[in-house]
């Protein structure tokens, strides 16, 4: 793998998936995810942020292998895997792992913290001696900074900061390359929350790891992320670098979720771009622009053709009016 | 005379691993029409001490407090009966999770008119008008129609809605929201926010905003109550709290706010919030407060005066410097 | 600021208490409710008297006592210390056929459980888990099985093997079967969604160990109670199948069996028919108490903590 290819990078990522509809017989498409391209390299975080319905999820079935996408494709390094593909081998499985949301549900109550964590290596490499799976996970417990007498616990007896740490020691026991982060700091308190974004930080620049941070928080990810990328209703709808997106927002959704999100600061003017409406729902999507009903600038164009992402201002947007002075 | 009276709430459950202190001491007072926002994470107990004022708690706990007062009727002498009249109709609350607030198995105008006709009476006729109002008045769009939807047919923040109009049916005095827009979009959470805002405006009842995010905090209340394992350690102006924490705890908790950082790592506070087990002597935060000395480890702080932000603390902070080391020379 | 955590944890003394294990809390709960360990407490006596049987039964149970035909017990005119409950119809001790009957009873509960239990959580879990037309078949099947009176399609069992202990206790275990299924796709239903087993598909583990190891230990609770429950079912249904003549054959002194041979005396000799039905009475009683207790003990959402 050469410096030029990006470690992780998807191109138009769609994933539709089949229901039933009301009527005997009638077969509904939710499209949860459609035309996602990215680029992520050694060290980096992408962070993809939106709503419900957004595709974020998704997304996060689609690179951690757990559904293979509809159309469209992902590269590992220089595997790609698309819908052709099929069960991962190992180290295709080792290089991508996952972290979920919600640290009461991600581990398993009936197995003590070691087991847990040996469990990927129990699977992938049955040939490691238990001896050396064991030192191997009293290290990564010290490395996320729990105790030894942690080991033979189990996971009722540990907060939520504790139980997600453990969430990221497991990820890391197969040495992934990338780790998808899906809301891992949304269901914890604000000082705890603060302990495991360290400990995210931490770990990216000791492993190189890339990290793909799913988050609906825009403060955490203004502080996490490299790039980030802004989702509705399965589709990317703005996509930069952290910077310019945060200072100079181009899509309309982009800078209503801006403006929506309270600031820390009394002192602050509350400017608020206020969104009516509900957000659409995936089996019937609005034509043209999913977002033009709930659009302050939406003109005629909007409600008949969807527009695609479009560099403007240094980062890609799908906006008719992108670039324009509104 | 203020509308609400909370002196020295207690609240003890029981539980299969011994008592626990939920909330410890309490006390809070709000006038009419005004919006105090009760800060806190985890385990603060400021949940339970509004489900206490409402009578909402399980038999497993235990309610004292020297004073419960609202709108002159002491809360701690009534019959449940009598409780009745008040809760619902005077002082109501709304909750965390709108899916499962909502009875499932009702029509959202069912469970609207129930509220009207527990408190109000009056004839089917008017109790579905009514219902229609206050449809109209929480942003609901195309009422009438929705009077017949099932809660599951509506998104989360159309059900936050129903349920701020079941809360305001009856005009009450005081509105407890707990975590009203936290398992809600971002841009749902702006217009619930928004909309209890104006209700307030319109209606001149109290509010009292129970949030963890100290966004909404800055944003929307006027005076602020921090709660830590169960204790007040701070209450302040929303302006005041930001620009000059009193209390180590709250100044820990601004630091940690992502939009205050300073380069790539938060400072953050070591340690986890005492539980059943590990419950210290002396102060509740010492063994995880950065200007601890011996007397804080020893013996609980009395509340400090107003100029310190009514601070649980042996040696409050003024403008981020311990009261104990103002004026010492520091190398 | 985080070098202060040493200091301050060294000097802060706590009033703490140590966090009560699994089985002390589950005591806790369980105690609570007197019933079931009144229940518990009689059912561990009726093992020690099974176990013991050898030992304190007063006679052996198939031996007949020519000059001792229905003996009234040790309380009636005419009873004798010898024969504490009396004897039946061919002269054996009614004592000593109840201890050693509790053998059978108990024998026949844990075999149907086991049995029914181990066949229908690998069915349930495969079904629940796979879904599709696995899950599809399976549950019909069930439902066939579940839409017969159950004593009827054990019946027709025992008629097809034949009778005796042996078939009597397949049956039971079949007609059992549908509720160890349908309990077992419930649960794996509801957490096969959950993320630790996503978790452990994205660490690369295959169905069988997904089933087996992952949602398979968290299904358990109400596994245990039914288990419990259906422990009293099988006594029940082995006795009501004994009575019928399909199910342990004499001189077995199995409670059913000695109810079945005690029909013609009811007005006679009451003994010889109440005493096994009592025995029957208490034994599933005590093991639905038991049940209850059980149950209300490991649902976690009773949970006060």
């Amino acid at each position: 793998m050469n410096a030029q290819t990006p470690l992780l990078s998807g191109d138009d990522l769609t994933r539709h998936y089949d229901i039933a509809g009301k009527r005997f017989g009638e077969k509904m498409s939710v499209k949860a995810l459609q035309g996602v391209s990215f680029e992520l390299d050694q060290g980096e975080t992408l962070a993809v942020v939106g709503e419900s319905g957004c595709g974020k999820s998704t997304l996060a079935r689609l690179i951690t292998m757990i559904e293979p996408p509809t159309a469209g494709s992902f590269r590992i390094g220089d595997t790609v895997v698309d819908k052709e593909t099929g069960k991962p081998g190992k180290e295709l499985r080792a290089a991508v792992q996952i972290v979920f949301q919600d640290p009461y549900s991600s581990l398993n109550p009936r197995q003590k913290i070691g087991t847990i964590l040996a469990e990927p290596l129990v699977i992938n490499h049955p040939e490691i001696s238990r001896a050396d799976r064991e030192k191997k996970a009293r290290n990564m417990l010290s490395l996320v900074g729990l105790r030894p007498e942690h080991y033979d616990r189990y996971p009722h007896m540990f907060s939520g900061g504790q139980r997600q740490r453990i969430a990221v020691a497991r990820a890391l026991m197969m040495n992934p390359k990338v780790l998808v982060l899906d809301e891992p700091v949304s269901a914890l308190d604000l000082s705890v929350q603060a302990q495991i974004l360290n400990l995210l930080v931490d770990l990216q620049d000791e492993f190189g790891l890339a990290y793909l941070f799913i988050s609906h928080d825009l403060s955490v990810v203004r502080h996490m992320a490299d790039r980030v990328m802004v989702m509705y209703l399965g589709r990317p709808v703005e996509y930069g670098e952290r910077d310019e997106i945060f200072n100079n927002p181009q899509h309309p959704y982009t800078k209503a979720l801006l403006s929506a999100t309270p600031i820390a600061d009394p002192e602050h003017p509350k400017h608020r771009l206020k969104l009516e409406g509900e957000l659409p729902s995936p089996i019937n999507p609005p034509p043209g622009c999913a977002f033009h009903p709930r659009c302050p600038i939406a003109i005629d164009r909007c409600t008949a053709e969807r527009p695609e992402l479009a560099p403007v201002a240094g980062r890609d947007v799908s906006c008719w009016r992108a670039g324009e002075d509104v | 005379m203020s509308l609400l009276e909370i002196e020295n709430l207690t609240v003890e459950f029981q539980t299969a691993q011994g008592q626990f202190r939920a909330v410890d001491g309490v006390s809070l007072s709000v006038d009419q029409g005004e919006l105090m926002a009760i800060v806190g994470e985890s385990g603060s107990g400021k949940s339970v001490s509004m489900l206490a004022l409402m009578g909402l708690l399980p038999w497993t706990a235990t309610i004292t407090a020297d004073r419960l007062e609202f709108d002159g009727i002491d809360l701690v002498r009534q019959s449940a009966r009598d409780r009745r009249k008040v809760i619902g109709k005077d002082m109501a609350m709304i909750f965390q999770e709108p899916m499962t607030s909502l009875n499932p198995c009702f029509t959202v105008g069912f469970q609207i008119t129930e509220a009207l006709k527990t408190h109000l009476g009056g004839s089917r006729a008017t109790r579905r008008a009514r219902a229609v109002e206050l449809l109209n008045l929480v942003g609901l769009p195309e009422p009438e129609r929705r009077l017949n939807a099932f809660p599951h047919q509506l998104s989360g923040g159309m059900n936050q809605r129903v349920m701020i109009a079941i809360a305001i049916a009856c005009r009450p005095k005081l509105l407890i929201a707990d975590e009203p827009t936290t398992a809600l979009d971002v841009t749902i959470q702006a217009q619930i926010l928004d909309l209890l805002l104006e209700l307030r405006e319109k209606e001149g009842m109290a509010l009292i905003l129970i949030t963890h995010d100290m966004g909404v905090v800055a944003e929307t209340a006027e005076r602020v109550s921090v709660q830590y394992a169960g204790q007040k350690v701070e209450e302040q102006t929303v302006r005041d709290l930001f620009r000059d924490p009193h209390h180590p705890y709250t100044s820990a908790l601004l630091s940690a706010l992502p939009e205050r950082a300073q380069g790539k790592k938060l400072p953050t506070l070591p340690g986890v919030v005492p539980g059943l087990f590990d419950r210290p002597e002396g102060c509740l935060f010492a063994p995880r407060c950065a200007h601890a000395f011996d007397l804080c480890h020893k013996r609980q702080a009395d509340q400090a005066g107003a100029e310190d932000g009514f601070a649980l603390c042996h040696t409050p902070l003024r403008k981020g410097v311990p009261a104990s080391l103002e004026g010492q020379v520091r190398s | 600021m985080t070098d202060t955590t040493a200091v301050s944890k060294a000097t802060a003394s706590t009033n703490s208490q140590a966090p009560v294990g699994p089985l002390r809390e589950f005591w806790a709960y369980f105690s609570e409710n007197k019933g079931a360990v009144a229940g518990l407490i009689f059912f561990m006596v009726l093992v020690v008297v099974a176990l013991l049987a050898d030992f304190i039964a007063p006679h052996d149970p198939i031996e007949q006592y020519r000059d001792h035909f229905l003996v009234p017990p040790v309380w009636v005119d005419g009873g004798s210390w010898d024969f504490l409950l009396g004897t039946d119809a061919v002269g054996r001790d009614i004592l000593s056929r109840l201890m050693f009957g509790a053998r059978y009873s108990l024998f026949i509960g844990c075999i149907v459980v086991s049995g029914a239990a181990v066949v229908g959580i690998a069915i349930g879990l495969f079904a629940g888990y796979l879904g599709g037309w696995v899950d599809t078949v399976a549950m019909r099947v069930m439902d066939i099985l579940l839409s017969y009176p159950p004593l009827l399609l054990a019946l027709v069992f025992v008629a097809i093997l034949g009778p005796g202990l042996e078939n009597a206790i397949v049956a039971i275990a079949v007609i059992q079967l549908p509720h160890y299924v349908r309990l077992t796709r419930a649960s794996v239903m509801s957490e096969r969604s959950r993320d630790y087993v996503t978790s452990a598909r994205v660490a690369g583990a295959g169905t069988l160990r997904l089933v087996t190891v992952t949602i398979l230990p968290n299904c358990l609770a109400p596994i245990i109670v039914q288990a419990a429950l259906s422990f009293s079912t099988a006594i029940l249904d082995a006795a009501a199948l004994g009575f019928l003549g399909m199910g342990a054959q004499p001189p077995l002194p199995e409670w059913g069996t000695m109810l079945a041979e005690a029909r013609e005396f009811i007005l006679r000799a009451w003994w010889v028919v109440t005493f096994p039905g009592v025995a029957i009475l208490v034994t599933v009683l005590a093991i639905n108490l038991m049940g209850d207790g059980l149950r209300d003990a490991l649902d976690p959402k009773l949970k006060r903590s």
